[in-house]
């Protein structure tokens, strides 16, 4: 059985899948019904140091750079529909990769022009993240999941949730924040300039 | 900084009831599937028969800008050897090489024919700083920046929309997205691999800056991040009245947009490359399909700038200053994405070849043409 977080809600992953090294992180959801505009979603994940900033712009990780410079963080490709199931896009992080000064890893999405096709996340339906070991991973009970539930209204992109070092070892965090400013917004608070 | 819960889904509370166990028992397990072999990373178009040459860019020797003796030329990046730079005249045949960032020890040297072009090492660093040197590379396959050879003109009369055969789907996922390697037991297989580093000694832009491309410093990189995020426009701001035309390559697909009334590529549902009259955007949430694009215009005088504006508000400025022939066509800007980062160039060169022979002195030779400035749709 998964784990499931509530939002703020935290866990060692090292507690949940022991001797984990190999993290998938998928995201999902089900754009509901619109005028006829296609629902473009994109992950991300940035990777942050101990001021909660991005390392560099290279240490953001999305559809523009698939891989950290270490090659821990790794995004395996954009689904531009969410149409389907299981994960919508999925990163997977290498645990023993992560270079050390990377405090934490912090997961995202965001609707692609979402201010020309009017889109938020209020239209977007079952958004989740999950945190499952990749070496094992049919094991339920080495998953993490967080239900993002309806909360979203306005916001254009949202922080599904992070992964950070906790001494020696590796948590989750559930987050669920949104940002009305779309990824731009987003990448912004961490240090990172669209412009 | 985390932001502080402020909400807890119903399931949370005790005795609520569960609402996701439905999508629990539905949701499908991801499956053991194949991972494809590694993707080259650099953009250029993929062709099938391109030799295997791979561009290197990661060696000690640096890309040497700086000569004054270097011609100002289009950048071309299709050369078999790499990334080719070589005059327009010379692309003729091109076939593509992807490029692979990790590279062998391909040697860095840009002053022989073939030789992979490495910009990252520490010996050399790409400069532009010289007075009036443009990008110069030395060498068949080396980066050549000569300008292309000049031919007569007509007015933009017609707009052709772009081919429908070109409706082209933009980062189509995987099929192994939904289901990512998971194989039990083994570490997941890198199917990415790192970009490697951008090109050094092109000048970036940050935040709200002001940046004015003049024939002295013609260049101007943006990183990744202001590379992929948002929409790119480069308008026209004139009293002179202008029209613009933009070539393109998307996915490999090369095409032409023409105003006044413009159009849309590769489709209007999804459009990447969007020109309505001298407006030219571009979605770069779709830059890993785009290639490269050019900008030309047309006018018996021209006047004006060409600005291009970034979502940060990074404002890039072309002024334009030309007393040109009637009929004459001015490639005023192109824009390259190399390793991720879009690099816009002031050309300010006159072609009087009609947009057929302007397109083609920068290497967009698979636009088939009904005439001198109508394209085959």
């Amino acid at each position: 059985m998964a784990v499931n977080l509530s939002k703020g809600g935290n866990i060692s992953l090292t507690k949940v899948a022991p001797g984990l090294v190999h993290a998938g992180v998928g995201l999902g959801w089900d754009p509901r019904t619109t005028d006829g505009a296609p629902f473009d979603l994109d992950a991300s994940a940035i990777l942050l140091d101990a001021s909660g900033k991005a390392l560099s712009d290279h240490h953001f990780v999305f559809y523009n750079n698939l891989v950290d410079p270490s090659g821990a963080v790794e995004h395996q490709g954009d689904n531009t529909t969410g149409v389907g199931d299981g994960d919508d896009e999925t990163i997977t992080v290498d645990l023993s990769l992560v270079p050390a000064e990377v405090m934490r890893i912090v997961v995202l999405a965001s609707i692609h022009d979402a201010d020309n096709r009017r889109q938020n996340f209020g239209q977007v339906a079952d958004a989740y993240i999950r945190v499952y070991d990749l070496d094992d991973a049919h094991n339920d009970a080495k998953v993490v999941k967080f239900d993002l539930g309806e909360d979203a209204s306005t916001e254009t992109a949202l922080v599904f949730g992070e992964i950070y070092r906790n001494g020696t070892d590796w948590k989750f965090r559930a987050i669920g924040q949104g940002y009305a400013s779309g990824l731009a917004g987003v990448i912004s608070d961490y240090g990172l300039n669209a412009g | 900084m985390t932001p502080a819960p402020t909400h807890a889904p119903a399931w949370a509370t005790p005795g609520a009831t569960r609402t996701d166990l439905p999508f629990l028992r539905h949701r499908a397990r991801p499956r053991p599937e194949p991972t494809p072999e590694p993707e080259p990373t650099i953009e250029r178009g993929a062709v099938a028969s391109a030799p295997a040459s791979p561009l290197s860019l990661d060696g000690p020797a640096g890309l040497d800008l700086a000569s004054p003796s270097a011609p100002a030329a289009p950048l071309s990046l299709d050369a078999p050897g790499g990334l080719d730079l070589a005059p327009p005249d010379a692309v003729a045949s091109r076939p593509s090489a992807p490029a692979s960032p990790s590279a062998p020890a391909a040697p860095l040297s840009l002053d022989g024919p073939g030789a992979p072009l490495s910009l990252d090492g520490p010996g050399a660093p790409l400069s532009l700083d010289g007075p009036g040197a443009p990008l110069s590379l030395d060498g068949p396959a080396a980066l050549d920046l000569s300008r292309p050879d000049a031919t007569p003109a007509a007015p933009f009369a017609t707009v052709t929309p772009p081919p429908a055969e070109r409706n082209l789907v933009h980062h189509a996922a995987p099929d192994s997205v939904r289901n990512v390697a998971v194989g039990g037991g083994g570490a997941p297989a890198t199917r990415h691999r790192a970009l490697p580093p951008l090109l050094r000694g092109f000048p970036g832009v940050r935040g709200a800056e002001r940046r004015v491309l003049t024939p002295d410093a013609p260049v101007v990189m943006l990183d990744r991040v202001q590379s992929g995020v948002g929409p790119l426009r480069v308008a026209l701001a004139s009293s002179t009245p202008m029209g613009m035309a933009v070539a393109y390559e998307l996915d490999g697909h090369e095409g032409l947009l023409r105003g006044p009334v413009g159009g849309y590529a590769p489709s209007h549902h999804r459009p990447v490359v969007s020109l309505s009259g001298t407006t030219l955007d571009v979605d770069l949430g779709h830059v890993r399909g785009l290639s490269r694009f050019l900008v030309m215009l047309r006018a018996v005088t021209f006047d004006g700038t060409l600005v291009v504006t970034t979502l940060g508000g990074a404002r890039i400025e072309v002024p334009l200053a030309h007393d040109g022939d009637p009929g004459e066509d001015l490639v005023a800007l192109s824009g390259y994405v190399v390793r991720g980062a879009l690099t816009l160039r002031a050309e300010m060169d006159v072609q009087d070849d009609g947009l057929r022979g302007a397109t083609a002195a920068y290497g967009y030779d698979e636009i088939t043409w009904r005439d001198r400035d109508t394209p085959v749709r």
